[in-house]
């Protein structure tokens, strides 16, 4: 998919995630999270993994976290994509 | 290092404390004789009552390095502690130890003084900002952490000598005798100031509301006391209820308090004569009110309950479901109201609460209690004094001491919050030994320790959710994923104190954790 | 047929309740993608369940989508299904056209699964029209159930709820009678007031008599109310073991004819004591003898 607007996903409440996507150069991250020390790396893989199932390779990514498990930040990172890109 | 029961490792000594390492809940026994405090003399033409609380710090002979203590039963509504410390801060007194019951948020405005080393050393439990701050190793010596009753054990046994104790009282004599009970900023029992009174060398009564001698009831009385000031306000009564003191509302929670009543019912302990610690905490006010519904249909009378009172105790007791209460902390009006007015209702010491070094305490003579924890692990160990990244951000409270006390130990967690497993391979710091609990009650499953194989039998076949702890821990990672686990340095911020004074557990500071200015 | 006791509708777009569902253990979820959420939002919802429905234990109950009406997103919607999913929900249902609709297109996507006419359908009636049509709605393809709305048919006719229920009795009887009829089963609707457990277990007993099979609960504390209000008494499990008892000798005997306590046993009462042995065995009150 290629990223051609903003859009967002998700919230930033308990148990989710808010996933916010731009168009950019390769891939751009920054996250926000509760308790960096012990998630920040999953995150990122997390959100790596859902970006390149679904072939994005230049966006920034913004990801405000609030405990949102696996399943949950993979699904914001999709809807964002969804409502960011084309297909390419 | 010595590896103690628990598998820590526990240094000889730190900051000139020699530690004792953590043996078994009951094996570290008492080989002193109580310590006690300089026997006075005030007589009849003296006067205890100042004119401010500089006065009286003078008069009580405060100097630098001393030990100064508080009781915490305002909780965030406190404004004792503040005050003082501002006075003292302002008369150029420093490197104190505080020596509190316990800290809340709105004493964050002690992070001052900690900067600027009016207060250098503290022994007794931290919450929030100051543990944050705690956590950054930027006391002179580490937090030392205790319980209820091994706080008391420790004033006894002059491992935690004070030299200027601060009673905060709702109503007050100039001759000293007070109370928490009536006032405008009334909060119930003095409990835990009460074995401060018999030990500090001084002992300044701060009220808001002098009145004409005798004040009665004696929670603390004038034989204790030293001094008296009166100041504009010892807090507002109406901060002790925080979200500790509400009943959860969330569905899962609710299911958690749900399967423990189960529990308590194929246990067997339920039955006239019964006993049990009701505390605060969401879950634990939603087992409270569902035992007090139990207890009304099976027709069960409690011979007594140990609170940690609410009004969902109180209206138990109102209803002749429960023929005692022993309160050590009013946690609403409703509970200040019946100790006032019901004989059966009675304000105890956290000494006769929970010391283990006394001629029994009340836990020992309680059936069951529920607790709550920040992490378990597979050996049943809690841990209640750090998150699972490292900071030091609760005290120990009562956890400890009714854990061993209560023949049936509860506790009562989800099985993850957010993205982090609660039930773990091994806790970042132990408070409760595992020896002590006896069930996990988490919202998917129910685990008992494999300790207590009667318990097991006899909840064969009764439909409850039953799994072993592994398969909790299991399932909690296959939810939330396995997080990274926090890179500790050597310095050693706290000394997590068991109930008997050995150490079950020390506190390193995380690697790179700056406190942020 | 299916325990439906108990039917929880999960907003589709809030993870904390998706995730939490299992725990309160009832008979069907509901994944709502319809009336929980926002036009704005379905999109994201449906990305949300569709991935809930592939990495959450979403507990050992029947899994169903509450999915927008054809031509409004419900297309999109069933492309998610999985094979998790028994039923979808499909709301507002007002003749069996619309639900022969939607049977086509759920052939499209159960094709590629290997699940050729597996997914059921229960036909939401929340009309008059539909309350109408409830006889032939619930002869339409794969239609399992018939599920009754009542805040929007008692809007439909321009009537007001009443805790009485004057205002629903007609369409909630019509349900039950066209369901029955059909051989499916008839559901009731949601008891708004999720702070009165004690209302919602008398007006679930009520239900219940009425023939209704079940009910939707708003709210996880609803789930074991719902449960107990269906959980047959110690007399009527007794009455269902003697029919079964009888039934069984007579099948042992040859006989043709079976009698109870002087009374004809025939096919309406061994459904029965059938259904009641089945409820009992659901709520954890049947021990066998």
């Amino acid at each position: 998919m290629k990223i051609v607007q903003p859009a967002s996903a998700g919230k930033y409440g308990r148990d989710d995630a808010l996933v916010e996507i731009q168009p950019g150069r390769g891939i751009d991250m920054e996250i926000k999270c509760s308790a960096p020390s012990l998630v920040m790396k999953n995150i990122e893989r997390e959100v790596l993994e859902a970006l390149d199932e679904m072939e994005v390779r230049d966006a920034k990514v913004s990801v405000s976290e609030k405990g949102a498990l696996p399943w949950v930040l993979k699904s914001r990172v999709e809807a964002a994509v969804m409502r960011a890109g084309v297909n390419d | 290092m010595v590896l103690n029961a628990v598998g820590r490792e526990i240094p000889e000594e730190v900051a000139g404390r020699r530690l004792i390492p953590f043996a078994g809940a009951f094996k570290t026994l008492p080989h002193r004789r109580k310590a006690a405090p300089p026997i006075k003399h005030i007589g009849r033409d003296d006067k205890k009552l100042v004119r401010s609380l500089e006065e009286a710090i003078r008069k009580a002979g405060l100097k630098n390095g001393m030990t100064i203590s508080f009781h915490h039963h305002l909780r965030n509504g406190d404004g004792v502690i503040n005050q003082v410390v501002d006075t003292i801060a302002s008369m150029g007194i420093r490197d104190l130890r505080l020596a509190q019951v316990a800290l809340f948020p709105v004493h964050e405005p002690l992070i001052e003084h900690l900067k600027k080393g009016v207060i250098t050393r503290i022994e007794g439990s931290i919450n929030g900002p100051v543990g944050l701050y705690a956590s950054a190793g930027k006391l002179k010596a580490p937090v030392v952490l205790r319980s209820h009753g091994g706080r008391t054990r420790a004033v006894e046994a002059d491992d935690l000598h004070v030299d200027v104790a601060f009673v905060g009282a709702s109503m007050a004599d100039e001759y000293g005798n007070c109370n928490g009970m009536y006032g405008p900023s009334a909060f119930g029992p003095l409990s835990y100031s009460m074995i401060d009174a018999q030990y500090a060398d001084k002992v300044i009564c701060v009220t808001d509301n002098l009145v004409e001698y005798p004040a009665t009831p004696l929670s603390i009385d004038q034989s204790h006391v030293d001094y008296v000031v009166e100041v504009d306000s010892i807090g507002d009564p109406k901060g002790i209820e925080s979200g500790t003191t509400k009943i959860t509302s969330s569905p899962t929670r609710l299911k958690i308090a749900q399967y423990v009543i189960d529990v308590l019912r194929y246990s067997g302990l339920v039955k006239d004569g019964f006993s049990f610690q009701a505390g605060a905490g969401g879950i634990s006010l939603a087992v409270v009110k569902y035992l007090g519904d139990m207890l009304e249909e099976e027709d069960v009378v409690a011979s007594f309950a140990m609170g940690g009172t609410t009004k969902f105790l109180t209206d138990i007791f109102e209803k002749g479901y429960i023929k005692k209460i022993f309160d050590a902390q009013a946690f609403d009006l409703a509970s200040i109201d019946s100790l006032r007015n019901n004989p059966d209702h009675v304000e105890v010491s956290a000494y006769m609460y929970a010391n283990p070094h006394t001629r029994g305490a009340i836990v020992n003579r309680v059936d069951t209690g529920f607790l709550g924890a920040t992490e378990v692990d597979l050996d049943f160990n809690v841990n209640v004094n750090t998150h699972s990244d490292g900071m030091m951000l609760h005290g120990t409270g009562g956890h400890s001491d009714v854990a061993a006390g209560s023949k049936l130990t509860f506790v009562t967690v989800p099985l993850y919050r957010g993205r982090l497993p609660i039930i773990v391979d091994k806790v970042t710091n132990v408070t409760t030994p595992g020896e002590s609990i006896d069930v996990i009650a988490t919202d998917v499953g129910i685990a008992v320790n494999p300790n207590r194989k009667d318990l097991m039998e006899k909840l064969e076949g009764t439909g409850l959710p039953i799994r072993t702890i592994d398969e909790l821990y299991e399932e909690a990672l296959s939810i939330t994923g396995k997080p990274e686990k926090p890179e500790f340095e050597d310095e050693i911020v706290g000394i997590i104190e068991y109930r008997d004074g050995s150490t079950i557990d020390v506190i390193h500071k995380v690697k790179g954790y700056e406190y942020p200015e | 047929m299916k325990l439906r006791r108990s039917r929880l509708f999960i907003p589709g777009n809030n993870p904390r309740m998706i995730q939490t569902a299992k725990v309160f253990r009832p008979d069907m979820i509901i994944l709502d993608l319809e009336d929980a959420v926002g036009p704005a939002n379905k999109d994201e919802a449906r990305i949300l369940v569709k991935n809930a429905l592939r990495h959450v234990d979403l507990g050992c109950g029947e899994i169903s989508i509450r999915v927008n009406p054809v031509g409004e997103g419900g297309e999109e919607d069933i492309r998610i299904i999985n094979e998790k999913v028994s039923a979808i929900v499909m709301p507002k249902v007002e003749s069996a056209k619309d639900v022969e609709e939607m049977a086509n297109a759920l052939q499209g996507i159960e094709d590629p699964m290997d699940r050729l006419g597996e997914i059921e359908i229960i036909a939401t009636i929340e009309s008059a029209r539909g309350v109408l049509n409830a006889p032939d709605i619930a002869r339409a393809p794969r239609v399992s159930a018939l599920a009754f709305g009542a805040e929007d048919y008692t809007k439909d006719i321009g009537g007001e709820r009443t805790k009485e229920g004057y205002e629903t009795l007609f369409a909630r009887s019509m349900i039950v009678a066209a369901a029955k009829a059909a051989g499916i089963q008839a559901l009731d609707t949601v008891y708004s007031d999720v702070k009165d457990l004690e209302g919602l277990y008398e007006d679930t007993v009520r239900s219940r008599k009425m023939g209704f099979d079940g009910r939707s609960a708003i709210h996880p504390s609803q789930v074991d109310v719902i449960h107990r209000a269906y959980t047959p008494s110690p007399e009527e499990i007794e009455w269902s073991k003697q029919v079964i008892g009888a039934l069984e000798e007579g099948k042992k005997a040859g006989t043709g004819a079976v009698s109870l306590n002087g009374k004809m046993i025939d096919k309406p009462v061994a459904k029965r004591a059938e259904r009641i042995i089945t409820l009992a065995k659901a709520a954890g009150v049947f021990k066998e003898e």
